[in-house]
């Protein structure tokens, strides 16, 4: 009996490919396919070609055409991603809002300072303190 | 001849079997397939003469013939109309139109169909249709729409 070709018109809908008609003609399945694409009602549309051999009894299958539209898509996608991903080691300029949101909230760069100058008031207390016990003594012992 | 491509608008689909499908695929909307009740012959009056519904509804291996376009009549010989779909010659346009029922009863989905037959005054016909399944809801199909037209080749 030879071979039978098929073509189908397949859509992508729920995350998946579902078939949506088949014809046995090539160019009126590409002539719907090219007409349901135009109409921009699916998101993808392609022709899977299915060549059965009945003395083998094996199916071959590819696609003999795809929407344009998908590779636009993923062209688009692509554009906007690779830049993304060349900038992405540079830190990305923050928004208005982040640099105030991260001004209020950093603190103060001389946080420190009072800390050094707490130890340096109990030093100066301890050694007054020190100094004054020591002066006594030596009055007392006099 | 029932090419109903010559009594077409010059901007239209000349082509039956694609304006059936786009019609078709304007009643399912985001459905599997369209009900029988969805159908208006009267916006399909282009159509509708080349049109034959098949019930399948518990004789899906024999459909009966709800109805029969007189397009399809008149390449069949007979009023087909109630009558098994087995019953019809085979060397009319309704017995080779919808000989690939089967298939979109397995497949459920359209199928658009192309070939030749010899009639029965022994003339070559090229014939072309599209069988579409109809179904109240996503489950069961329960009817099939057949489209189909055909011309008969001019002997040498």
């Amino acid at each position: 009996m030879g071979t039978i070709v098929a073509y189908e018109i397949q859509t992508y809908r729920g995350g998946e490919w579902k078939i949506d008609s088949i014809f046995d003609d090539k160019e009126l399945a590409t002539f719907d396919a090219t007409r349901m694409e135009e109409s921009g009602r699916h998101s993808a549309i392609r022709i899977v070609e299915e060549t059965y051999d009945s003395e083998t009894d094996l199916t071959k299958v590819r696609i003999v055409f795809r929407s344009s539209k998908v590779d636009e898509s993923n062209q688009a996608t692509e554009a906007k991603q690779q830049p993304k991903k060349a900038k992405s080691p540079v830190r990305p300029k923050p928004a208005a809002g982040d640099i105030q949101r991260k001004r209020t909230a950093r603190p103060p760069t001389d946080r420190k300072k009072p800390v050094g100058e707490l130890k340096m008031f109990w030093y100066v207390i301890v050694v007054g303190v020190g100094l004054i016990l020591l002066l006594s003594f030596i009055t007392e012992s006099l | 001849m029932t090419d109903t491509s010559d009594t077409a608008p010059p901007n239209m689909e000349r082509r039956l079997s694609l304006r059936i499908l786009t019609y078709w695929r304007g009643l399912r909307d985001q459905r599997a397939y369209p009900g029988l009740s969805d159908l208006d012959p009267e916006s399909i009056s282009d159509m509708w003469p080349c049109c034959l519904v098949l019930k399948v509804e518990g004789c899906e291996s024999d459909p009966i013939i709800a109805t029969c376009g007189h397009e399809l009549q008149e390449h069949g010989g007979e009023d087909l109309t109630g009558k098994p779909l087995s019953t019809a010659p085979p060397q009319s346009l309704v017995a080779n139109g919808a000989s690939f029922f089967q298939e979109v009863l397995s497949k459920r989905v359209p199928i658009t169909y192309g070939d030749k037959y010899i009639n029965a005054e022994g003339n070559e016909v090229l014939f072309r249709s599209a069988i579409l399944p109809l179904g109240e809801n996503d489950e069961a199909i329960t009817h099939l729409l057949c489209a189909a037209n055909c011309r008969e080749v001019e002997p040498e």
